[in-house]
C-alpha cells in the first residue's frame, strides 16, 4: 500500500488580518479542490498548531468546523506540520483509513515569537534564564563556529535564500550574537493543508510517500549534540531504510531551516553535504523554493516543505525528493519524508 | 511561607497577543453597535448560528446570510453553582450561588451561555423566558451582562434577514495574560535547588553510562536508571564557555563545567573559550532556583 499526496492547498504567506478559522478554511478548501474530493470523503483529520502562538488553551478548538472535523476523527499535533504528516501517513498505512487531511497553521504576526518560546523551555532549569528559540539557535551557531564553522558560509546561505548580497546579510543588525537579522527567516502568518490518500482512484497527482522518519532529542540544551543533530540523522536513516534509498538517489531537497547555520547543519545531518557544509550554498537542488526563508510561519514551514517537494514531482523537476521539518529549540525534533513520482 | 515554597519553582507567565477578530466577528460587532444581534444562516441546513462563525460545521458550507435574532429567548439548560470562581474579566470572585444558563434566543438555532441576573438563582428553570441585559454602548459580546427573566412567548418575527454588511476585518484586539505557575521540582530538582542554596552545582553520576550529568536529575535519560542521592556529584563551579549567545539578547552560554560530561546552560559574562566560574548570590538572597547563580564570570574577574 502506498500513501499518495492527492491535494495541496495554502494561503498566501504574509501578514494576514483574517481570523485563524477564516485563514485555515482557505487552505483546506483549496486542498480539497486540488484533490477533487469533498469533505465527506475525508476519513480523518490531523492538525498541527501550537497553543502559545494562538493564545488559546487548545488552539485546535478554533478550527474544528473549518477543517471539516465535525462528527469525524480529529487528532492534533503540537509540533511542526511535517510531524502531523508522518502521523497521518502512519494512520493510512494502518489500513484503517483511506483519506486523511493534514492541516498546519500559525499567525506569527499576532505575538512576539521569541517572547512566547521563552515559556516553552523546561521551567525548572531553563525558563528563568530567559532562553528562547532565538537564543537557543544563537548558542547552536556559536558552538558550530567553535568547531570551525565558517561565518561566511552562513552569510552566503542567507543571501542566496533571500536573494540579497552576502554583505547585506553581514551588515544587518545583530539579533543575538553571532546571529544577525538576515540570518533568520522572516516570520509570517498562514496555513497549509494536504490531502493524503491510499485510494489510488483519489490520487489525482502522482506523488507517493516512499519513506518517513521522526525523531526527537533530549530537551535540556546542555545534553544535546547541537552540531551533529542526531535526531535529524536518525529521522533520515529511518526514512532511507523504509524507502530503500541512499542519499544520492534524492534529486531535490526541501529543508526547514529558520536560521542560516541550521540549513548547513541539517544538510549535513541529512547526508547531503561534506563536513564543510558548503554544498548547500553551491548546489541548486537544495531549497529551490527558498525554504523557510521565503517566509513561512512556525508549524507551517515543514508541511510547506512537503508541499513544495510534491509540486517539484508534479511539475517534473524531480522524481525523488526529500522534505524535512523541525521544531523546538535549536531543532529538538525532526521529521523526514521521502516522496517519489510515478508510484 | 518558606515551607510552603519548598519543592516548587514559581513563575509568572506574562504573555501578550494582538488577535485578529476576522471579518465575521467584525461584522457581528458592527451590527451590535447598531443595536442588532446578528447570526449567520446556513443556506443548506438553514441553521442560524449565534454567535456567528465562518463555516457551518455540519454542512461544511461557508456562511454569508446574515439574520437578526431577538434579544429574548428561552432557557434550554442551567446549573446553579455554589463554588466561587474568579471572574476572568473583573478579577474578583463572583458571589455564590449563581446560575449559569444556556439560552436559545428567538430566531437562533444555537444557544449561548451566560449568567442569570436580577433573579434568585433558585428560580432558574428550563423553558424560562429571559431577556439580554446590556452595558451601553454595546460594542462586543463582553457588553452582554447576563439574562433577566421576562414574560411573553417566543417571537416568531425572528430571524429577520439583514442586509449583507461590508466584510472587512476590524482592528486587532490586544490580549494580555499573566498566569502564576508553581512547578513541583521533583526529587532531582529538589537536590539541584537545595544544592544551589548551599552554593553547589550538583550533577548525577550514572554508573551504567559512565557519565556525570549536570544538572542532577531523577532518572538517567539514556538508560532510564533511577538515581539515588548517593549518585550526586558536585561539579564546577569552574569551567569553560563552550558557546555563548550575546547581545542584545540576555547573554546565555553553554558551560563545560569541571567534572561534568554534559553542558550547563546559564548566563555568562564571557565569550566562547574563556575560563569562568559561578558567581553565587549572597546566601541570604538565595531562593533555591537557577537564579541563585548570578552568572558565570571570567576567573580573573572573580578573584
Amino acid at each position: 500500500m502506498t500513501v499518495h499526496v492527492a491535494g495541496i492547498g495554502r494561503t498566501r504567506y504574509g501578514r494576514d488580518e483574517r481570523s485563524i478559522p477564516e485563514m485555515v478554511y482557505e487552505a483546506v478548501t483549496a486542498a480539497l479542490a486540488d484533490a477533487g474530493v469533498t469533505r465527506d470523503e475525508i476519513d480523518s483529520i490531523v492538525t498541527a498548531s501550537i497553543d502559545l502562538f494562538d493564545g488559546k488553551v487548545a488552539s485546535s478548538v478554533l478550527i474544528t468546523e473549518v477543517v471539516g472535523a465535525v462528527m469525524k476523527e480529529e487528532a492534533r499535533v503540537a509540533d511542526d506540520g511535517a510531524a502531523a504528516f508522518v502521523h497521518a501517513s502512519a494512520m493510512l498505512l494502518s489500513g484503517r483509513k483511506e483519506t486523511v487531511l493534514v492541516v498546519a497553521h500559525a499567525k506569527n504576526s499576532e505575538a512576539d515569537a521569541d517572547a512566547l518560546t521563552a515559556w516553552s523551555t523546561d521551567p525548572i532549569h531553563m525558563q528563568s534564564l530567559g532562553l528562547n528559540d532565538l537564543t537557543a539557535a544563537a548558542l547552536q551557531a556559536d558552538a558550530w563556529l567553535a568547531q570551525g564553522g565558517d561565518p561566511d558560509a552562513m552569510d552566503a546561505v542567507a543571501a542566496r535564500r533571500l536573494g540579497v548580497a552576502p554583505a547585506e546579510v553581514a551588515s544587518s543588525p545583530v539579533i543575538a550574537e553571532p546571529l544577525r537579522e538576515k540570518h533568520r527567516a522572516p516570520l509570517v502568518d498562514g496555513a497549509c493543508a494536504l490531502v493524503l490518500t491510499c485510494d489510488v482512484r483519489r490520487a489525482t497527482c502522482d506523488v507517493g510517500v516512499s519513506g518517513m522518519g521522526l525523531c526527537v532529542e533530549p530537551h535540556y540544551l546542555g545534553d544535546r549534540d547541537l552540531i551533529g543533530c542526531p535526531a535529524a540523522q536518525k529521522a533520515a536513516e529511518q526514512a532511507y531504510r523504509m524507502a530503500g534509498w541512499r542519499p544520492e538517489d534524492v534529486q531535490l531537497v526541501e529543508i526547514s531551516a529558520q536560521f542560516a547555520h541550521q540549513e548547513i547543519l541539517w544538510t549535513r545531518a541529512l547526508r547531503f553535504a561534506e563536513d564543510d557544509g558548503r554544498r548547500s550554498v553551491d548546489g541548486g537542488a537544495i531549497n529551490p523554493s527558498g525554504g523557510w526563508f521565503a517566509g513561512n510561519p512556525y508549524v507551517v514551514a515543514g508541511l510547506e516543505r512537503i508541499a513544495c517537494a510534491a509540486e517539484a514531482i508534479r511539475t517534473g523537476t524531480a522524481r525523488r525528493v526529500l522534505a524535512h521539518g523541525c521544531w523546538g529549540p535549536a531543532g529538538q525534533g525532526h521529521a523526514v519524508v521521502l516522496l517519489e513520482g510515478g508510484r | 511561607m518558606k515551607e510552603q515554597n519548598a519543592g516548587y519553582i514559581r513563575h509568572r507567565m506574562g504573555l501578550a497577543w494582538e488577535m485578529s477578530p476576522g471579518a465575521t466577528f467584525s461584522a457581528f460587532h458592527a451590527f451590535l453597535e447598531a443595536g442588532k444581534l446578528a447570526g449567520l444562516r446556513c443556506t443548506r441546513c438553514r441553521k442560524v448560528y449565534l454567535p456567528p462563525r465562518p463555516v457551518c460545521g455540519d454542512c461544511y458550507m461557508p456562511l454569508s446570510e446574515w439574520f437578526e435574532v431577538s434579544d429574548r429567548g428561552s432557557v434550554e439548560g442551567f446549573t446553579v453553582s455554589h463554588h466561587p470562581i474568579l471572574d476572568p474579566v473583573t478579577g474578583s470572585a463572583r458571589p455564590t450561588p449563581y446560575a449559569s444558563l444556556l439560552v436559545r434566543l428567538d430566531g437562533a438555532s444555537t444557544s449561548i451561555n451566560h449568567y442569570l441576573r436580577g433573579a434568585d438563582p433558585r428560580t432558574a428553570a428550563i423553558g424560562m423566558r429571559v431577556r439580554a441585559v446590556w452595558r451601553e454602548p454595546r460594542r462586543t459580546l463582553m457588553d452582554l451582562l447576563g439574562f433577566e427573566p421576562t414574560g411573553g412567548g417566543e417571537d416568531a418575527a425572528f430571524p429577520r434577514p439583514l442586509e449583507a454588511p461590508d466584510l472587512k476585518p476590524a482592528a486587532r484586539v490586544q490580549v494580555n495574560l499573566d498566569i502564576p505557575f508553581a512547578y513541583a521540582v521533583g526529587r532531582g530538582g529538589r537536590w539541584f535547588c537545595d544544592g544551589l542554596r548551599s552554593g553547589r552545582i550538583l550533577a548525577s553520576r550514572c554508573g551504567a553510562c559512565a557519565k556525570t550529568l549536570v544538572p542532577c536529575r531523577s532518572f538517567c535519560p539514556s538508560c532510564f536508571r533511577r538515581f539515588a542521592e548517593s549518585d550526586l556529584r558536585e561539579v564546577g563551579p569552574g569551567g569553560a564557555v563552550a558557546a555563548a549567545a550575546g547581545a542584545p539578547s540576555p547573554p546565555l552560554g553553554l558551560i563545560r563545567l569541571d567534572g561534568a560530561d554534559t553542558l550547563f546552560v546559564h548566563h555568562v559574562r564571557a565569550r566562547r573559550g574563556v575560563r569562568v566560574t559561578a558567581l553565587f548570590k549572597p546566601t541570604e538572597e538565595r531562593r533555591g532556583d537557577p537564579l541563585d547563580i548570578e552568572a558565570f564570570v571570567p576567573v580573573e574577574a572573580s578573584a
